[in-house]
């Protein structure tokens, strides 16, 4: 494997290898169907969301036994403190300051 | 029972569903914000999931939620765009309408903002009240501020 490699799959963590059979069978690894919520008999989506990359998600309403607040609320989550602890702050970031000379 | 929140009693009075600002979406996924805004935003969500209540987001907002993943952790890509696949959140696709209305809110200094005034234009088109962390934004629009709620 290359060392750019190692080095990326170091800095990135992620779940078990796993490998597409020839009829598009993946298997998902426990610790993403744990995280996830999805279990045996659940159906799912698969959803193209960018180069090599799929979503899959369960049909219907939220996992059982898990609903996304304990998701965001759960080590878990990647966003947690992604923003930088200040939404409107980071809006105005993207938006630009907002001028003084307005009727509000 | 348990008394229903005010912002949730406010929505509800307004049909049940609304549009979300970017920063309210921020606070739920984030989870970083001070306890008594979690609250707000907690109590708003949480009624979006049971279904009670639907949300609809701006396909403006939906791009700046994405920014800082794809930046700085492209991983979480996913989780944002999960979330707003999720049951009773839709994302709401630019229009012309909504260009027209934005265009006007910005050409009468409503909205300086090309982004604020798009979100905007997105509720008044759909008809939905707006919920938003931006003092200066509820005023202009009349939207609903989480911040009031707390």
């Amino acid at each position: 494997m290359a060392r750019w490699r190692e080095m990326l799959n170091a800095a990135t963590p992620r779940t078990q290898l796993t490998k597409v059979s020839r009829n598009g069978t993946v298997v998902l690894a426990a610790r993403a169907r744990r995280a996830a919520g999805i279990e045996p008999g659940d159906q799912v989506v698969t959803i193209p969301v960018g180069p090599g990359a799929v979503l899959v998600e369960r049909v219907g309403s939220a996992p059982s036994g898990r609903t996304w607040r304990e998701f965001l609320d759960s080590d878990e989550n990647p966003l947690r403190g992604i923003y930088g602890g200040n939404p409107q702050a980071y809006v105005d970031e993207l938006r630009g300051p907002w001028p003084e000379s307005t009727r509000s | 029972m348990a008394r229903e929140h005010p912002l949730v009693a406010a929505v509800r009075g307004a049909g049940g569903g609304f549009l979300c600002d970017t920063a309210p979406l921020v606070y739920r996924l984030e989870r970083t914000a001070p306890r008594p805004l979690l609250a707000v935003v907690d109590a708003l969500f949480d009624r979006v999931e049971e279904g009670a209540l639907g949300c609809l987001v701006s396909a403006f907002s939906a791009a700046e939620l994405f920014v800082r993943p794809y930046r700085v952790h492209p991983p979480a890509v996913t989780v944002v765009d999960g979330f707003l696949r999720g049951p009773n959140v839709g994302v709401v696709e630019p229009s012309l309408g909504v260009a027209h209305g934005a265009a006007r809110l910005v050409a009468r200094r409503v909205v300086p903002r090309l982004g604020d005034a798009i979100v905007a234009a997105t509720a008044a088109d759909l008809g939905l009240p707006l919920i938003t962390a931006d003092k200066r934004l509820a005023r202009a629009v009349g939207g609903l501020l989480v911040q009031d709620y707390v």
